[in-house]
């Protein structure tokens, strides 16, 4: 891994994932792309990670998944949020913004 | 819900699909992968080799993936399972306390229902047990019922388009000789074709077949259970003789291992062919009931009981009896056969349900002291949840894991508490199987009990871990995160809930203990009528095929001879009956006044006794005389009535030296004087009324029975004083069978079977409960005290006395204990009027039980405050507080 790019932290990427299909309907690649692109090139995510995220993510159903055709017409999946995947980001979120902060202030004064 | 399925259904049944899709979309991802590195300037190749590089293994990817429906639950239960493992090895402590207490209230459980399977639940272990039914009739004027006289089950048998096949059978204890040596056995006739009419095949050699009623030759068949116990299952027993009778059996085979017949609890010993009953007896058609056999009868498949029924029906009214005549309202009926014959369930359906609901209370009340533990723990745990849920655990993973634990500790319990259910096991069939009339279950932990065992800890294991897991699973993280180590949040209404529950049910099954066991006392204190201290019975029988009636008169008076100049012997006398023996004998009375009256108001228990019957048992003769050395067949026929039957026929009129007669005696019937009037006393159970007796005198009747008992009574001890008068009896001359010895206390014992077995165990599983809930109250009252240190030492410092803070614990498990008791009385007073039927001489809403359970259960939960109690009063403030 090339210096520079950081590992996922365990638990984040579902985080990550629901917040990008936030902005609608995405398939794996771009999915893949967009967190290279928004992390300005950081975070690097593992294809082995990824879609069986994906597909943990469809199970608890909180995206849902359909076939459609790409951008250069080709078929692939795409993933979109589902209301409970709305809601679950939103409190994820919630819980995240809380984590970070202590964990930022423990940092801090530590 | 309906989406969840199909996601399932896809992940199983749609699996190739789901593969397709997922090749799919991965291949896709691949090529804009390359697509991207071609359009940044790489050659294909190059762009490829990149790409898949990024991709890393595009097959694990796909395994990875693909497997994430289906094994992703079994992954996280093997984790789980592994941490639920290191979690329990951590604390061994808590983890023995735990898995003992589970494996009691799971052991009692097991133990019980291997005893309902093996008398109610478990079909026949034969061929197709649902397509064997009894067949009989019934009088539907006096309830009398039974099945078809020999005759009629030939003319039925020849002619049936509904039954595959029928059979008669009949069981009886009779002598058997075998290589010289007498022995009593339960000796089965039946059928030649019974053993196929009934499905069971072989284990070694044949079974009985259709030829073998001719007799040429005659054959007998053993029992599995017979042939292991009395030959130890030796192969080269087929061939030999079985005598019985006057007549010699050569033994074909043995019936296949785990089938004891139709009769559960009572195995048959040997089945000889029916036909050596006699053709006078075979032929008998004189009553429309058969009055020696039974009949068993196999369905055709598919053929409706209706249509069987409407069969039997007509062939039954187109029959006809030589005697009597036949009832106008003669009913068919078709009893299920499958699990054998009811008796021995009719007797004890009632004990062990309620048995099963005193054990069930055990269990629940473990339970909530597993839940109580578990919710404990997790509150001790609440560090190692919140971090875990920080980095990622879903409240539900929390939740399985907690579970996991739970029920990996019921499942230790329940492997700990097939042990303990051996051992009840034991103790139940010991109770069982003691005395005269054994009965014998086929108890074992088979998989039918495992799987009931496996489910059960599963159930419980679930509902004890469920409660404190979405408890601990449900709390905010940081909270805890925050205050780990620290105090903890408030207590938990829950666990108090649980104690006052358990205590609840405690002394709801205290409660019904006690009352089984004042209803066990009241039944032993009854006056039974006669002594049963020092008297021991034993049962002789010189065999018909060696003694004429004459010889065996001679032989009966010199046993009775022999036994009185024994020197160990106070008394000693021959009868047909005696009591709590489970024969009865009963007659109907001809006496002027009563002839019209119905047969029930003239039926009497009959009983032939030599001189000194009423002096061995200690029977008072209250008016008259009892029987003489001289009431022979010289002298004029004399009787004597116990104080019940003289009262009922002749009122305050003097019944000395009144006439009586019985019905269906020899034309003209004969007549006996009475000459004495004895004590009442008790003969079928102690639970009787008070039953009318009639004695006659045994030199009188010329030795009716080919079976007496003779009763000695001594001061000596008894097994020793029997043994002397066995063998005394025995050097009388050959072939004189003595058997079923037993003192008459065992037989009283044995008449308060029933009653017995549910006060014992349903007081010691009683008690059980009420340790165990004194075991949740202390864990919970400890665990307060545990959080309020802090608070106990503040009021310390503060200048609280040690006495007060004690007060202050006590008083906190007492309100426990108190609520408890206060919720468990009127549902006890409830149970109570449900088992009065059961009780005796004792009212279920009795004060003294209820106030002594009570007592004892406030007792006993003090004892388990106090010791935290007395642990909260030796907190040092300087301490506790200093640790802050």
């Amino acid at each position: 891994m090339a210096k520079g790019k950081t590992e996922l932290l365990a638990g984040t990427l579902d985080l990550i994932v629901l917040r990008l299909l936030q902005g609608g309907p995405a398939n794996g690649w771009e999915l893949s792309q967009r967190i290279l692109a928004v992390s300005r090139d950081v975070l690097q995510v593992k294809i082995g990670s990824l879609y069986p995220a994906l597909y943990r993510l469809e199970a608890r159903e909180w995206i849902k998944s359909e076939w459609g055709t790409s951008e250069n017409n080709r078929r692939a999946k795409y993933y979109s949020l589902t209301a409970a995947g709305r809601k679950q980001l939103n409190e994820e979120h919630e819980t995240w913004k809380r984590f970070a902060a202590a964990l930022e202030l423990i940092l801090r004064t530590g | 819900m309906i989406r969840r399925l199909r996601i399932l259904a896809r992940s199983l049944f749609r699996r190739a699909e789901a593969e397709r899709e997922l090749d799919e979309e991965l291949r896709f991802h691949l090529e804009r992968s390359i697509e991207l590195h071609v359009a940044r300037g790489m050659s294909q190749e190059a762009a490829r080799r990149a790409a898949l590089l990024q991709f890393g293994n595009v097959t694990l990817t796909t395994e990875e993936s693909r497997e994430q429906h289906r094994l992703r639950l079994l992954e996280d239960l093997a984790a789980d399972l592994r941490y639920a493992f290191r979690v329990l090895w951590r604390s061994p402590v808590f983890t023995t306390v735990a898995v003992l207490t589970i494996a009691l209230g799971v052991g009692a459980n097991t133990a019980l229902f291997g005893v309902i399977d093996a008398v109610l639940l478990r079909t026949l272990p034969v061929h197709e047990p649902e397509q064997l039914v009894f067949v009989r009739a019934v009088d539907a004027e006096s309830g009398r019922f039974g099945g078809p006289p020999y005759p009629w089950f030939e003319h039925i048998r020849a002619r049936t388009r509904t039954f595959s096949g029928m059979a008669v059978f009949a069981v009886d204890h009779e002598p058997v000789s075998i290589g010289g040596q007498v022995e009593q056995a339960l000796v089965q006739i039946a059928s030649g074709s019974y053993h196929q009419v009934a499905g069971v095949t072989a284990s070694i050699g044949r079974t009985l077949q259709p030829d073998d009623d001719r007799l040429a030759p005659p054959v007998a068949v053993l029992g599995h259970r017979y042939w292991q116990r009395r030959f130890s299952g030796r192969r080269e027993v087929i061939g030999t003789l079985v005598r019985r009778g006057g007549r010699s059996y050569t033994i074909v085979g043995v019936t296949a291992a785990g089938f004891d017949g139709l009769q559960t609890g009572e195995p048959v010993d040997i089945t000889f062919p029916v036909t050596t009953v006699g053709s006078r007896v075979l032929r008998d058609a004189s009553t429309w009931w058969c009055w020696w056999c039974r009949t068993i009868g196999r369905l055709q498949p598919g053929v409706a009981r209706e249509t069987v029924h409407a069969e039997l029906s007509t062939m039954y009214s187109a029959l006809d009896v030589s005697g009597s005549t036949k009832p106008r309202d003669l009913r068919v009926q078709l009893e299920s056969a499958s699990r054998g014959e009811d008796s021995l369930r009719r007797t004890l359906r009632i004990p062990l349900a309620l048995l099963l609901a005193v054990v069930a209370a055990v269990l629940l009340i473990a339970c909530a002291n597993i839940a109580n533990l578990l919710s404990v723990r997790a509150a001790a745990r609440r560090r190692e949840l919140a971090v875990r849920r920080a980095i990622g655990a879903g409240r539900g993973r929390i939740v399985r894991q907690l579970v996991t634990e739970s029920v990996l500790l019921f499942a230790l319990g329940a492997a700990a508490g097939l042990f303990i259910a051996q051992g009840l096991q034991r103790f139940l069939a010991s109770f069982l199987a003691a005395g005269r009339n054994p009965i014998v279950l086929p108890l074992s932990l088979d998989v039918r009990v495992l799987a009931f065992t496996a489910s059960l800890a599963l159930t419980a294991g679930v509902l004890a871990g469920l409660a404190p897991a979405l408890r601990a699973g449900g709390r905010s993280t940081f909270v805890d995160l925050r205050l780990a180590g620290g105090r903890a949040a408030g207590a938990w209404p829950i666990s108090r809930a649980l104690v006052v529950v358990q205590v609840a049910l405690s002394i709801t099954v205290l409660v019904g203990g006690s009352l089984f066991l004042r209803t066990l006392q009241n039944l032993r204190s009854i006056d039974s009528g006669f002594r049963s201290d020092g008297v021991v019975t034993l049962s002789v029988q010189p065999l018909g095929s060696t003694y004429s009636d004459t010889q065996r008169g001679f032989v009966f008076a010199e046993v009775l001879a022999r036994a009185r100049s024994t020197p160990e012997v106070q008394d000693a006398s021959l009868s047909v009956l005696t009591p709590l023996s489970g024969r009865t004998r009963s007659r109907n009375l001809l006496l002027p006044g009563f002839e019209s009256r119905p047969t029930a108001d003239r039926a009497v228990y009959v009983n032939h006794v030599s001189p000194g019957f009423f002096e061995t048992l200690g029977i008072p003769v209250k008016r008259g005389r009892g029987f003489a050395v001289t009431d022979d067949e010289r002298e004029p026929r004399v009787a004597v009535l116990s104080e019940e039957a003289a009262r009922y026929y002749f009122g305050s009129g003097d019944a000395l030296g009144r006439m009586i007669a019985f019905e269906g005696d020899t034309a003209p019937p004969r007549s006996y004087s009475i000459v004495g009037v004895v004590g009442n006393s008790k003969h079928r159970s102690m639970r009787e009324a008070t039953a009318r007796f009639v004695y006659l005198s045994l030199a009188q009747e010329s030795y009716p029975a080919s079976r007496l008992t003779l009763t000695i009574r001594t001061r000596a001890p008894l097994s020793l004083t029997a043994d002397i008068v066995r063998r005394r009896v025995s050097e009388i001359g050959p072939d004189i069978l003595v058997s079923d010895i037993e003192t008459l206390q065992q037989q009283v014992d044995r008449a308060l079977l029933q009653e017995r077995i549910v006060s014992s165990l349903s007081l010691g599983f009683a008690l059980l409960g009420v340790l165990l809930a004194a075991l949740g109250l202390y864990g919970v009252t400890s665990y307060a005290v545990l959080r309020r240190t802090n608070e106990i030492g503040i009021r310390m410092a503060l200048g609280s006395t040690q006495g007060a803070v004690r007060r202050l614990v006590l008083r906190d498990s007492l309100g426990m204990a108190a609520t408890g008791v206060g919720i468990g009385i009127p549902v006890s007073l409830l149970g109570a009027t449900l088992i009065q039927r059961f009780l005796y001489g004792v009212s279920p809403t009795d004060p003294l039980v209820m106030l002594v359970c009570a007592t004892l259960l406030i007792g006993v939960t003090t004892l388990a405050g106090y010791v935290p109690a007395l642990r909260a009063s030796r907190i040092d403030p300087m301490r506790t507080l200093g640790a802050q």
